[in-house]
């Protein structure tokens, strides 16, 4: 039993093993520089936190996993725009949340339609396609709102901060719920298994009959309205929106993607990856807080560190092949 | 005097030997073919001359100088020009500015002489025929006009050593006279020509001598008039060939039945032919014919990969737009490519086997983990990442992802390349079963012995040799040999 578990654990069989052991050193190093780093309060501030990263995360994984270059650069500004237009659909109105968050999905399917499009049909690389959707979509939100959030978010929303039990909170299992939604999604339904496949062997897939247009546009767009739900409980974590309040997200998505084992390259990567490489990003964050560092010096190192971690996997898999 | 002298040059790429101690000499003034099958290294030859390869071991002289070509740019200030199949215009340029794009005329050392461009791009277009081109872009030429400004981008080099790869395979019949009439001024001119083909009649009405390469190894090098063609040929396949008439045929599905597969008046990719094809029930047909000659394009049509093509399967017309389509209808296809084309390498193993049925047939009931035991991939667990296995392992797989299909008509282009004896014979049975149980196989390989050893070791089988893109000739039965196919695969007169 006992070597089962740790032939489980093994760090070259289990991908999870090696991020998880980094998050509980980091914990400790954190706890070492500023005491009460681990008290249940800071770590449910950190997973919390973490949550957000870890939505903008399956959004960018979704596209990543299809290939052929794919990253979604416009996943901040999408999260900025549900996060402004979502209050305005429900007007504080609880009951309205439903056809709110329903429209800002419609909206993201939209501008994940028009970037596979520009990918697909035009050949615009993903890179350039999705950053300068990303552009658009800001525009888009200040033309929609003049700038002026308006509406106010439903009390079921500012519920998501609350604490449930210990450091768990709302948004947590709200997290958790939809990590275990796509993940079954991915490895069970067809159209999940085929993103997979189109990722890993483009030409491969379609010589086994696998649409990849079909595949492609769903992934991009199954993406654009993960970062549009993200915006929405962003905006209900917070309490109030902001114009491109979640524009940084789209460095962290791609951070917390790769650092969880996704490949640029596509094909390979999972849900609970992109959760436990927001979690390192985060805690990173809080550590460099702690250490009183001005926010510009924050910023450098967090960029540095994604850089160098970059390098490293790249470079991985190329030995690897 | 020689101009070029070649001695005992060798060449490997890794583990194959592609040149082995190969020596050629050429004067000036001299047309000499070298004459090979598929993979005797003499395209080698023509890159290591071109600067484009490197040399293992060997000594080349010009004008009795030993001279070390490192570079195409160092073999171009030598006068050595490569035309070859692979074009080396640039698609959406004019072919005036390609053919001046690696000698740009200057005034005064730095401005382009736009002038000069222009009065020697037409001269030399007119030379072959198409001056009425000079401000057309490449993409807009018909794929023989491409290769008459490649060929006359060499000729603007003003080359004192020409090499000429098996450029006149993509000409008509009246281009093929302008190439030699312009072969023959460039010889009076004292230009040494080294013409690469595998066409007797252009050989023997072109050239003044031929050398023969089999295997990367010279085997000689002959006056025109020395010997008779099907010496040559025997020289260059390493067997008697002689000029066969049927014998005797092998067992043929009567001919009546409706075919698995029916394709009328097919459209091959890059050839302007129209071929009628037909796959009957439990027929396995091997498709021969030099690289390049349609039979990729032919098994690739058939699965609509880059255009829809229009089908009878069992007697139904269909309309089928993409290899999904084609899945649908009962068609599945392996490519010899398992890199590119094949695996799902960051994959696992039943990921790889199951991408067929469950996701694009949506089969539930199919017993994924007998097909492996069956095929007896050596593995250690089906959730392995494919890449852990051995090449022949990994097609085992991609095969048992078309077999669990059970698909009507199996298309395999070249799918035993790289993979060991025993793995090629293993993939032989798989498809001998598959055939007995009903399916058709149509099986292009560019290795003729496999194609042998599959064919003859099955009742209901022929072999079709392929050359630009036509059938050009079914064997069947004891006319199935390799000798047969080698000699079909190179007609001994421009046919059109």
């Amino acid at each position: 039993m006992r070597r089962n578990l740790l032939a489980a654990l093994n760090p070259s069989k289990n991908i999870y093993t090696a991020p998880i052991i980094i998050i509980l050193v980091m914990f400790g190093l954190g706890q070492m520089l500023m005491a009460g780093f681990m008290s249940v309060n800071n770590i449910g501030n950190v997973l919390t936190v973490s949550c957000l990263v870890t939505i903008a995360a399956i959004a960018q994984t979704l596209v990543l996993l299809i290939g052929g270059d794919g990253i979604d650069l416009s996943v901040g500004a999408v999260m900025s725009m549900s996060a402004l237009i979502g209050p305005v659909f429900c007007g504080g109105d609880a009951s309205k949340l439903p056809l709110a968050i329903a429209a800002v999905v419609c909206i993201a399917c939209v501008i994940g339609a028009i970037n596979a499009t520009g990918v697909q049909f035009f050949k615009i690389p993903p890179l350039i396609m999705t950053l300068i959707m990303s552009g658009v979509v800001d525009g888009f939100a200040l033309a929609f709102t003049r700038g002026q959030p308006s509406g106010s978010i439903p009390k079921i929303m500012l519920n998501l901060g609350r604490t449930v039990w210990g450091p768990v909170r709302w948004l947590l299992l709200v997290t958790v719920v939809i990590i275990v939604f796509v993940e079954l999604f991915l490895r069970k339904s067809r159209l999940g298994r085929s993103i997979y496949l189109v990722g890993s062997n483009r030409m491969a897939a379609k010589l086994s009959g696998i649409s990849i247009n079909k595949t492609l546009f769903f992934a991009y767009m199954a993406g654009s309205s993960m970062a549009a739900l993200g915006g929405f409980l962003l905006v209900g974590y917070s309490g109030s929106a902001m114009l491109k309040m979640a524009s940084s997200y789209t460095m962290l998505s791609v951070a917390a993607s790769v650092i969880g084992g996704t490949q640029l390259t596509g094909g390979k990567g999972t849900m609970t990856g992109g959760f436990l490489g927001a979690i390192i990003f985060t805690i990173l964050t809080n550590i460099l807080t702690a250490l009183n560092l001005p926010g510009g010096v924050r910023t450098l190192i967090q960029g540095t560190v994604l850089l160098i971690i970059l390098a490293v996997y790249t470079r991985g898999e190329k030995l690897r092949n | 005097m020689k101009v070029l002298e070649c001695k005992n040059l060798s060449k490997s790429f890794g583990a194959t030997t592609a040149l082995l101690n190969a020596s050629l000499g050429v004067s000036a003034g001299e047309v000499r073919a070298v004459l090979g099958g598929n993979g005797s290294g003499k395209s080698t030859l023509a890159k290591i001359l071109g600067g484009s390869v490197k040399l293992t071991s060997g000594e080349i002289y010009l004008n009795e100088k030993l001279t070390n070509i490192t570079s195409p740019s160092f073999a171009k200030k030598h006068g050595i020009v490569v035309t070859s199949q692979e074009l080396s215009l640039i698609s959406n340029l004019s072919v005036e500015q390609n053919l001046t794009i690696c000698s740009i005329p200057r005034k005064c050392g730095i401005f382009v002489d736009r002038k000069r461009i222009h009065r020697e791009a037409v001269e030399i277009l007119a030379k072959v025929g198409i001056e009425d081109y000079v401000n057309t872009e490449i993409d807009d030429l018909a794929p023989n006009q491409q290769y008459l400004v490649e060929f006359a981008k060499a000729l603007l080099q003003k080359p004192k050593i020409l090499i000429i790869d098996e450029v006149t395979s993509a000409l008509y019949r009246e281009d093929v006279a302008i190439v030699r009439d312009i072969i023959k001024g460039q010889k009076e001119n004292g230009c040494a020509v080294i013409f690469i083909s595998h066409r007797m009649s252009e050989i023997s009405a072109i050239c003044d001598s031929v050398s023969v390469l089999r295997n990367g190894e010279m085997l000689g090098t002959f006056g025109v008039d020395e010997k008779k063609e099907n010496e040559l040929l025997t020289l260059m396949t390493g067997r008697e060939i002689v000029d066969v008439e049927n014998a005797e045929t092998g067992k043929q599905q009567d001919p009546n039945q409706t075919p698995l597969l029916c394709a009328h008046e097919l459209n091959l990719e890059g050839f302007d032919t129209k071929i009628d094809f037909r796959v009957m029930k439990n027929e396995i047909i091997g498709v021969a014919g030099l690289q390049g000659h349609g039979q990729s394009s032919l098994v690739r049509s058939l699965f609509a990969i880059n255009k829809p093509v229009s089908l009878q399967i069992k007697g139904v017309e269909q309309s089928i737009s993409s290899p999904s389509v084609a899945v649908k209808a009962g068609l599945t296809f392996i490519s010899g490519d398992r890199q590119k084309e094949g695996t799902f390498s960051n994959r696992s193993i039943m990921d790889n086997l199951s991408a067929i049925v469950d996701i694009v047939l949506k089969r539930r009931n199919v017993n994924k983990e007998s097909i492996l035991s069956t095929y007896r991939v050596v593995m250690d667990d089906s959730k392995q990442p494919i890449s852990a296995l051995s090449g022949g392992n990994q097609q085992k797989v991609v095969f048992g992802r078309l077999t669990a299909a059970e698909p009507l008509v199996i298309l395999a282009d070249d799918p035993t390349k790289g993979i060991d004896v025993n793995a090629k014979r293993d993939v032989y049975r798989f498809l001998r079963d598959l055939a007995n149980s009903g399916s058709g196989v149509v099986f292009v390989s560019s290795d003729d012995e496999e194609l042998v050893e599959l064919t003859r070791s099955y009742e209901y089988s022929k072999v079709i040799v392929m050359y630009k893109g036509r059938i050009v000739r079914e064997l069947v039965g004891q006319d199935i040999t390799a000798e047969n196919i080698a000699s079909y695969s190179i007609p001994k007169q421009v046919e059109l």
